[in-house]
This record gives C-alpha cells, structure tokens and sequence, in this order.
C-alpha cells in the first residue's frame, strides 16, 4: 500500500469513526475521537512520506493511482502535512477548551476535507480535480449537522448553494474550457478565415476564465459573496472556523488556477476587459472588507473580514494571465490558510477566556495573556510579512502581474488594509481591562500552595485500607488548602463561568501522588491480581490528575497552542519550509484533453 | 442506441420540470432521482459496465436518503408558482436553445478541424455530428434554466436543494457532451460526488425539519448572536467604587 492509498483510506476511516461516535456520546465518543487524533496524526506523517517529486508531462510517477490519474507532489505533501498539524494543534484546543463536545464536528470534517485536498491536488485530470475540491466544501456541512441553534439551517442552506455551486462551476469549466482552447488553437492554424471563429472561442475562454475566479470568489467569500460567512461565523462552533474558511477554499482555489494556467494562459489571448473586472472586485473587497473588519464589533465577523480580504488577492493569480503568476499564488493560497488559522484559533480561545464576542469589551486582553499577544504578533508577520519573505514576496508578485505601476502599488497598498484591524486589537489589549477581561484566568502559572503530605501508619490498620485512607487525607488536605488559596485570591474562571478549577478540584496534588504503603509487599501476602488492581488503578488516577491539570492549566495550554500555530505559520510565510519551490511545480495533466 | 438517448435526454429535462413544480415533496425527489440517474448515460459513446454500474448507485443513494429525509415531511409544499405547464415550457425552451447551441458548436469544430496541436481530444462525438451530445447540451440547457430559480430564490431547504443536484447534473450532461470519451476513473469519482451532494441535501432536509418541523428557509434566524453595538464599558467598571463597597 503506497503512502498515498494509506492516507485516504486512514483519513476516510478516522473521519467515518469520529463522526460516528463522537455524536454517541460516552465511551464511543473517546474512543472514536481518540481514533480520529491518531488518524490526523498519521495523515500528517504519511503526507511527509510521500514522494515529492515533480512528474513529467504524460508520464506516472512513482505511488501513484489508476494509472496516474492521482500522484503525489511536492505541493501536495507540504499542504497536506500543514493541514493535518494545524487541524492537530486546533484538536487540541477544542478537546482542551470544550472536550468532546468540541470535538464533535470539528475532528470529522477536518479529515474528510483533507482527504478531499488530498485528492484534489493529486489529480492529474481538471475534472476529477474539480470534483474533488468541489466536493471538499461539503465538509462543512459536517460541521453544520453537528452544530445546535437558531442558525443552523439557513447558515447550511447558504453552505449548501456554494458547496454545490462550485463543484457544478468547476467541472463546467474543466469541461468546456479545453474545448474553446482548441477551436482558437485550430482557428490559428488553419488560417485568416477561421479567425472570427477563434475570435469566438477566445471570448468564451475569457468568461470561462471569470467562471474560475468567481468559483475562487463564491468559496472565499470575497465581496459580493461576503454575506455567507458572518452567517456561518454565528451558527457554528468557533473553533471549526479556520477549516471552513482557510482551508476548504483552498483546494477550489489551486484547482481554479489551474484551469486558467493550464488552458487559458498558453493562449495568450488580450483578455484586458476580464483582467479589469477581476482586479476591480479585488480593490472593492479589499478596501470594503478592511473597513468592515475595523469597525466591526463583533469579533467572530471581524476575522471573517480579514479572511475574505486575504483570500481575494489570490484572485489576482488568475487576472494576471500569467504562467509567472502560478507559483505566487499557490504560495499566497498556503499562506492565507495557515496564517488565517492562527488567527481565528486567536479569535476561538480569546472568545472562549473572556467568554465575549465583542471586540470593545475585549479591553486590556494582552496584560493577563502574553502567550496569546505573542501569538496575535507572530499571525501578524506571518500574514504581512517582511521584505524577503515568501509572504511579501509573492503579494508583491501577484499585484506587479496583474497590473503595472501606479496600480500595482494601489493593490500592495490595498492589500496591507487589513494591518489596522490587527494594530486595533493589540492597542486595544494593551489599555485598562475591562471587568471581563479582569475576571478571566490569566495565563500566569500561579500555582497555590500545596501542602507535603507524608504517609501516616496507623494502627490496626492494613496496608490496603491505609493507602486508601492516606489517598483520602491527602486529596482532602490538598483541596482545603488550595480551596483557602482560591478563596483568598477570588480566582474564577472565564471559560464556562464556572468556580476556578483550582478551588473546586479535590484530587490530591502531584507531589502526593504515588504513596507507598508502608511494609515490604511480600510480606503482606499480597497476590498477583491485587497488585494488577493497583497498578490499574494508579494509571487511572494518574490519567485522572493530568486531566484536571490540563483543565487547571488550559489557558496557558490553549495559548500556547496558538502560538504554536502561528510560529507554524510564520515559518510558512518565511519560506524556511519550502513552499516557493513546491508552488512552483508545474502542473502535470496527463489524462485530460487539456494536455495536448 | 442513439434515439434511446436521445429520448433519455428528454426524459431527464421532463423529470427535472416535475423536480420542480412537483408540490409532493417525494415528487419532487423522484424526479432529481431520475435526472440525476438519466444524465450519467448521456454519452456517446457510452461509459463501460463499472461506471454505468457506479454512477446508477451513486445515483440510487443519493435519491434515496433525500426520499428518507422526507419521510416526516408534510405534504404538500409551495411548489414554483409557474406549475408544471410553466416548468415544461421553460425546459422546451432550454432544450431547443441548448441543441442549437451545440449544433453551432459541433459546425465550429468541424470547420476548423485540421492539423493543429488540438485536433484529437476534444468532443470527437459532437465534431462528428452524433444527436447524443446535442441532446446533452440540450438538456444541461434544461436543467439550468429550471434549476438556477431554486437556487438563487430559495425558499425552502428541497427547493434549493433540488435545484443545485440539477445544476450538478447539468455539469455532468456538459462534460459528457465536451470530452472524448468517459474516463473510469472520473466516473467513478462522478458517482462518489454525486451520492455526496444526495447526503447533504438530505441531512439539510432533516435539520430543517427538525429544528422547524417543515421545509421552509427562515432568513435572519442566525443574526441573535452577533454583536451589533458598542458595549459600555463603564457599566462594568474594573475596580468596585469604595462607597458602593459593603
């Protein structure tokens, strides 16, 4: 089994198993939602496995399938490893923060999307590429079946449209477009009086060429497609939001550009009336959802502007009717998706500690949470980049081959627009907190006090009962002390409104942890099955104190998650992981009428 | 075989009218049963024994589970104010400007068949002058012009949903019409796609029947959540006043 045939099928099972169980509840629930991490995990080491090198043109490639209609490639091991560690790291937060609840959804649809991306960029045929990424928006309605509320059913009907929409489009397209290509490549060849013919056809191209960017446009939500994502932003989870709406787009978007780059762009038609249009809904959707995010007060919407406002500038890979333009913008489409995960898991966890979605109300959020601020920084740079970065440089790219100068520099400009929504939320952290960021848990590891317990021998008493007893005493101690320490500091917790956990747990501390009874166990007699029992259960009330640390602590762990996700995204950005080289990859189309 | 698809084209156009003016909502679901099922042989020359096989399953499934969504659906709904007289007109009309389309094309190509880099590959069958891609067109032409109302003025979860199998099955009839020949593979992956698009149709169905118990799409239910004001944030002032202090 190649590494390619084990990620579908462990991607596809972890998905059908965690969808399955995690909506049963209880024992199926972990067990299937433990399945599901472990098959992100693989999905992500299998995808590092696979055999990066670029295929020639008609000829298969090594781990390849059905005769080399699905191949592996650089682009696809680098993408596909960064979507699995990134949905790992969001797992985390959801499971941390909400616990299987969190996970329900989330987990399922993740995979099945990855293993609709997976086969959406192994696809050597346009169609079966544009079906596969097409189908990949259907992900959502995972997510949206899992979800609870007043919203639920318009918020999926609206999914529903474009998740339909744009696999039909594309397919269309990828039809229709090779077709048209040909008639102009033949009006060319056969002479002046097939000219009009070819003229025809070079229309056709340039629509088709808009059906692709408006396909891109639908999936991103760039304007005037915005209205569907603050909807979905309210109706589901908030911790799926960087799968919905950075990384389904994705797949649709390479595929988009593909047909364009694939069919379109050899001919070299003047299609100056298509390029204008595109970058002028470009310019609008920058400029308008750059305004929308910085004076919207909601938080959940503001990132969702800030997405659409990233994710219109890959547009600008299909205006400029450029081969050049390929590889800036695969790069651009894999930095928006991980730099906008950071972001949006920023927004989850900030959601979810100061237990508010409104932006003012979110004052003074930096002082309690330095770990999280880093993270917001890092998103920023990553999403921006420096000069020298793969970021920066494909942006610039992207905007110089669409239009020349002075509109290039228009769009560089419009481009950076979002950069006062991020600067917003970091002055505004660093002001006087309001009581609701006052009253969440800080990030700080203030731990109480804890009191050494030492194993008492009583008389009378056996070994057995007095590990119990001792166990007993010593959570006991611990919680009354820690209880003292809660109540002394008014420590409460944001997340769930609920006592801090540091005051309600009565699980002994760490350091009391394995007591040793007193007496060599020979000598007592003890047999085998006793000592069985034991072990089981102190690997049970281990397991059981490092869930309630990962409770006690979930502000420190969540916001480190985060930052973990933006240095992931940042790297990207940087170039250090090798994205230039693996978006530069040709396409390689073998089985497709397009490839003649 | 040819007039045998021929007719399939015209049955798949009638089934995607009854599709959408059906009133019985499990009308309704035969129909975009049928179309979808019907638009996958409209090929020539035709896909080989696994895919047909593939595509009616995906077909079948699909159907299916919007038919079982439906099971607690109470009859009858809206249906498209036109009625089914309207809807038949509607897809004529389409037929017709669909099949002259592709007879347009099919000329196109043919006169401009020569020795070019492009001059295998490409819709062979219509190039050639077969009636099965002009019948494909035609009913892609169909299926657009009744699916594209449904979708873009939605008012209830079967309608849109409806409509948007018919546009997919419309993608398909296109495709079929424009390649050389059907591939395996992506049939195959045609089938998958399909039954998938059935299974979300169907569980939106469910969740509008059971958030709301009916097929109706309520706009603005989602917005309660939003934040829409600024809140004041000296409401809930950072420290306690000493004078309010106990």
């Amino acid at each position: 089994m190649t590494p390619l045939v084990a990620l579908l099928v462990i991607g596809s099972l972890g998905a059908a198993g965690s969808a399955w169980g995690l909506s049963r509840g209880e024992r199926a629930a972990r067990l299937t939602a433990t399945g599901g991490v472990i098959a992100l995990i693989l999905v992500a080491v299998l995808a590092l496995a696979l055999d990066g090198s670029p295929g020639t043109q008609g000829q298969p490639v090594d781990q390849s399938l059905f005769a080399g209609r699905l191949a592996p490639n650089g682009y696809l091991r680098l993408v596909v490893a960064l979507w699995a560690i990134d949905a790992l790291l969001i797992t985390a937060v959801a499971a941390i923060s909400d616990g299987l609840d969190g996970m329900r959804g989330v987990l399922p649809a993740t995979l099945i999307a990855i293993v609709g991306g997976t086969l959406a960029f192994a696809a050597r045929d346009l169609t079966l590429a544009a079906a596969a990424a097409g189908i990949t928006g259907l992900a959502a309605m995972v997510v949206l079946a899992a979800a609870t509320g007043p919203g639920v059913v318009i918020a999926g009907a609206r999914e529903l449209r474009v998740s339909l929409l744009v696999p039909a489009l594309l397919i269309g397209v990828a039809a229709a477009a090779p077709v048209a290509a040909s008639i102009v490549l033949r009006g060319v060849t056969a002479g002046a009086d097939q000219i009009g013919i070819g003229d025809e056809a070079g229309g056709a191209l340039g629509l088709l060429a808009l059906a692709s960017a408006i396909v891109i446009a639908m999936r991103y939500g760039v304007i005037p497609f915005h209205v569907r994502v603050p909807r979905l932003a309210d109706a589901v989870p908030r911790l799926s939001l960087p799968l919905l709406l950075a990384w389904i787009p994705l797949p649709v978007a390479v595929v988009g550009l593909a047909i364009t780059d694939r069919v379109i762009t050899p001919l070299a038609l003047p299609l100056d009336g298509e390029r204008s249009i595109v970058v002028v809904v470009v310019l609008i959707s920058l400029a308008a959802t750059a305004l929308g995010a910085f004076f919207q007060d909601d938080l959940r919407h503001a990132m969702g502007y800030v997405v659409i406002a990233d994710g219109s500038f890959a547009l600008l890979g299909i205006a400029a009717f450029d081969s050049e333009a390929w590889g800036p913008a695969r790069t651009w489409l894999v930095i928006v998706a991980v730099s906008k995960t950071a972001l949006l898991a920023w927004s989850a966890v900030a959601e979810a500690r100061f237990q508010t979605r409104s932006i003012p109300d979110l004052r003074g959020w930096v002082r309690g949470s330095p770990i999280l601020a880093a993270a917001l920084v890092v998103t920023t740079a990553a999403t921006f980049g420096i000069p020298g970065w793969r970021a920066f440089t494909a942006r610039a790219d992207l905007a110089s081959l669409a239009v020349d100068t002075p509109w290039s520099w228009l769009l560089m400009v419009a481009g950076l627009a979002t950069l006062p929504t991020y600067l917003r939320l970091l002055v505004l952290g660093a002001g006087t907190a309001t009581s609701t960021v006052s009253r969440a848990t800080p990030e700080r590891i203030a731990r109480a006090w804890r009191p050494e317990v030492l194993p008492i021998e009583r008389e009378r008493t056996s070994a057995a009962s007095t590990r119990g007893e001792v166990a007993a005493t010593a959570a006991s101690e611990a919680g009354r002390a820690t209880e003292e320490v809660a109540h002394d500091t008014g420590g409460h917790d944001g997340e769930g409104g609920e006592p801090d956990d540091r005051s309600a747990d009565r699980t002994p501390p760490p350091d009391a942890a394995p007591i040793e009874t007193t007496g060599p166990e020979g000598a007592t007699g003890r047999r085998t099955a006793d000592r069985a029992a034991a072990a089981t259960r102190r690997a049970v009330d281990r397991a059981h104190r490092l869930a309630v640390a990962i409770r006690r602590d979930r502000a420190i762990l969540t916001a480190s998650a985060v930052l973990a996700l933006a240095i992931v995204a940042a790297l990207t950005s940087s170039g250090a992981l090798g994205i230039a080289a693996a978006a530069t990859e040709p396409t390689v189309i073998v089985s497709t009428q397009s490839s003649d | 075989m040819t007039i045998i698809l021929v007719f399939l084209a015209v049955v798949v156009a009638g089934a995607a009218s009854v599709t959408v003016s059906a009133q019985q909502p499990r009308l309704a679901a035969l129909g975009v049963l049928v179309a979808m099922a019907g638009s996958a042989y409209i090929a020539d020359p035709l896909p080989d024994l696994v895919a047909i096989v593939a595509r009616l399953t995906g077909a079948v499934l699909a159907g299916y589970l919007i038919w079982v969504s439906l099971r607690e659906a109470e009859a009858p709904t809206a249906g498209w104010q036109i009625g089914w007289p309207g809807a038949a007109a509607i897809a004529v009309a389409a037929f017709v400007i669909g099949w002259l389309a592709a007879t347009a094309l099919g000329g196109d190509l043919a006169t401009v068949a020569g020795e070019g880099p492009s001059a295998t590959g490409v819709a062979t069958a219509l190039a050639d002058g077969s009636l099965v891609p002009r019948a494909g067109i035609g009913a892609a032409a169909a299926l657009i012009a009744l699916g594209a109302a449904p979708v873009l003025i939605a008012r209830d979860v079967l309608r849109l949903g409806s409509g948007l199998l018919l546009l997919l099955s419309a993608a398909d009839l296109v495709r079929h019409a424009l390649v050389a020949e059907p591939d395996r593979v992506v049939e195959l992956g045609m089938a998958v796609v399909v039954a998938i698009s059935g299974a979300a149709v169907a569980g939106l169905v469910h969740g509008s029947l059971k958030h709301y118990g009916d097929l109706v799409i309520r706009p603005g239910t989602g917005q309660r959540f939003a934040i829409r004001h600024r809140s004041a944030d000296e409401a809930h002032p950072r420290r306690a006043r000493p004078d309010l202090a106990e």
